[in-house]
């Protein structure tokens, strides 16, 4: 199984894939979508359409946190 | 019933975002705050302050916080089982009060403490539904303790 974190302030919840393509499907829509930061292994992902089912598939850890702007 | 947030920050907390907000002049500051939920997390306490930089790429009417040192006092907070309740930033020419830009950026429960350079104040609100940005920010009651 695939697992991406997805931090709040609430805490941390767990999104569980069994392919690197399901993985990659909700971290593109989720990140889009919610205004997400990506971190793929503690790097934050800039190129969201550039990033692959592999690299999920072969990180450590994969986490969504908000993205936190105003002005 | 009125769904109503009281928050309860320590003078010398106070102090230091006061400072953090002084620090930079012109420019937006911004910050995490962690703390507890009491009382049916209607009440907040606040334990720490965190300076996050600020890395809007127009920091005179914008903050985006540094992804890095957030996810850093995300993780740290969370690990040892406390809570993020909120976000501190400045409004260094007008009063402490929500923008449209505030507004959009609605995504967490938590509470918004906002600096106004207009009457040197820390106002706090809380997003009335934050699923759904639309609906705006409530007055939070700010009551800064002694220690």
């Amino acid at each position: 199984m695939i697992k991406v974190n997805v931090a709040s302030a609430r805490g941390h919840d767990v999104a569980e894939f069994e392919t690197g393509t399901l993985a990659l499907d909700f971290v593109q829509q989720t990140a889009k979508s919610e205004k997400k930061w990506v971190f793929v292994d503690g790097e934050i992902i800039s190129d969201l359409a550039g990033l692959d089912a592999n690299r999920i598939e072969q990180a450590n850890d994969v986490t969504l946190s908000n993205q936190l702007i105003g002005g | 019933m009125k769904v109503y947030w009281d928050i309860w920050l320590p003078r010398t907390l106070e102090i230091a975002m006061l400072r953090h907000a002084y620090s930079q002049d012109d420019r937006e500051v911004c910050g995490l705050l962690a703390g507890l939920f009491l009382d049916d997390k209607k009440v907040i306490k606040v334990e720490e302050f965190k300076p996050i930089v600020n890395v809007a790429e127009s920091p005179l009417a914008l903050f985006r916080m540094d992804p890095y040192e957030q996810k850093k006092f995300f993780d740290r907070i969370l690990n040892n089982n406390k809570h993020v309740i909120g976000c501190f930033h400045s409004h260094p020419h007008n009063f402490g009060i929500p923008s449209l830009v505030d507004q959009s950026g609605i995504n967490e429960n938590y509470a918004w403490m906002i600096w106004g350079g207009q009457d040197n104040r820390i106002r706090s609100w809380y997003p009335r539904d934050y699923k759904n940005p639309d609906m705006g920010f409530e007055a939070a009651n700010l009551t800064v303790v002694p220690v």
